[in-house]
């Protein structure tokens, strides 16, 4: 369960799909040194998350290239409840939209991941993150701007409406 | 100065982006190669052969108490559904939840935060009649469903912190049979073996807490359960 919230963290943060099973366990790796920091008081995936940030983020000043490879969403199984017109459908929106945030900076990213993926409330976003509040409000309507207008740019060279 | 008011509501083509994204599954097998590779310190979560439920099992998850005692903040703009908790209890406030039409026929002013109305039992102790538009259920995989799974839990949790162990457990036992694929199911578990905890019910949480092991017992809310039923006198 929490794997599999760690593995679409980083993935939702740009880490490339070959990286993804080095990542998550180096997460859990980090958690583990990590837990008496725990307040116990607080929701488990937020808490998560900020591990998932910190270990994207390094990954990504290690990487020579920063954009060498972008994760394939349409690889991603998705609920096998989904019907196939639905699973097409989500693929596709997947794939723009992860092309969208690799248009953005990482912290951003990370607040809008958290906030609008995972609907985590900003206070929480903040904490998890490290950040002031404000920081968080403003990162969020900065991501949010610059998604609508990446995610209308890519619209309009593939085409669509 | 401060920015704290609420922000705009996403752009509708990013929601919808999200939304497709929300339904994203980790590979199974690459998160069992994971498990396995953390072997040392974490077992692998369904048992898997010879690792077994022991004490040294749970390794440095049951060396933590990961709590779900108090909600800090109940957040979230309830889109879509909600859940009811037209509780048959006498005692206390009800809460009903109430669920939002696909499409509302006016826009309701939109800072509300929370999806539910809470009644005040003020008067008589006879319990009131429903009100006719029944509170209903959310659909099952709504993709807005974790956000209220967490809302329903939220309060429960706050139910429980109050003392209201009764009801909490009720929407609890609601959350359980409503949605059948939770994604917030062991923290519910959690909270409810609490619940029976504070009502003194401690062959039934015992019995929960060992159903609960047994299916997720890597789960991070495990030392949550121990400690509740440590508790039990």
């Amino acid at each position: 369960m929490h794997a599999q919230y760690v593995w679409n963290s980083l993935r939702r943060l740009g880490v490339p799909r070959s990286d993804l099973e080095d990542l998550t366990h180096d997460v859990f790796v980090q958690v583990q040194r990590h837990l008496g920091d725990y307040d116990p008081e607080r929701p488990a995936r937020p808490w998560l998350f900020g591990f998932a940030f910190r270990i994207a983020s390094q990954r990504r000043k290690r990487a020579s290239h920063r954009r060498e490879t972008l994760t394939d969403p349409s690889r991603e199984p998705v609920d096998p409840s989904t019907p196939a017109d639905q699973q097409l459908a989500d693929d596709e929106d997947r794939r723009l939209l992860m092309a969208a945030m690799d248009a953005i900076a990482i912290d951003r990213r990370a607040v809008f991941v958290l906030s609008q993926i995972d609907e985590v409330p900003i206070t929480e976003v903040a904490t998890s993150l490290a950040i002031p509040l404000n920081t968080a409000y403003s990162q969020l309507r900065l991501a949010r701007a610059e998604l609508a207008a990446e995610v209308k740019r890519l619209r309009a060279r593939r085409g669509d409406r | 100065m401060s920015n704290h008011e609420p922000i705009d509501p996403v752009d509708e083509d990013l929601a919808k982006l999200c939304a497709s994204e929300r339904r994203a599954r980790a590979p199974e097998e690459a998160l069992a190669r994971v498990w396995s590779r953390l072997g040392p310190i974490v077992p692998p979560p369904h048992g898997g052969g010879n690792t077994g439920t022991s004490a040294p099992a749970h390794g440095w998850l049951a060396s933590h108490a990961v709590g779900v005692a108090v909600a800090t903040f109940v957040g979230g703009v309830a889109a879509g559904a909600a859940l009811h908790a037209a509780v048959q209890k006498p005692p206390l406030p009800r809460v009903i939840y109430i669920e939002t039409p696909a499409s509302p026929p006016a826009p309701a002013p939109s800072n509300a935060p929370v999806p539910w109305v809470e009644e005040s039992a003020s008067s008589p102790p006879v319990v009131p009649a429903p009100p006719p538009p029944r509170a209903t259920l959310p659909p099952r995989s709504v993709p807005d469903s974790l956000r209220t799974e967490r809302d329903v839990l939220d309060h429960a949790r706050s139910l429980l912190t109050s003392g209201d162990a009764n009801d909490a457990l009720t929407l609890l036992d609601d959350h359980a049979s409503h949605f059948l694929r939770p994604q917030l199911g062991e923290e519910r578990e959690a909270l409810a073996i609490q619940a029976l905890v504070a009502l003194h019910r401690y062959d039934e949480a015992r019995e929960r807490a060992r159903r609960f092991h047994e299916a997720s017992p890597n789960s991070l809310f495990a030392p949550v359960i121990d400690a509740a039923i440590g508790a039990i006198p």
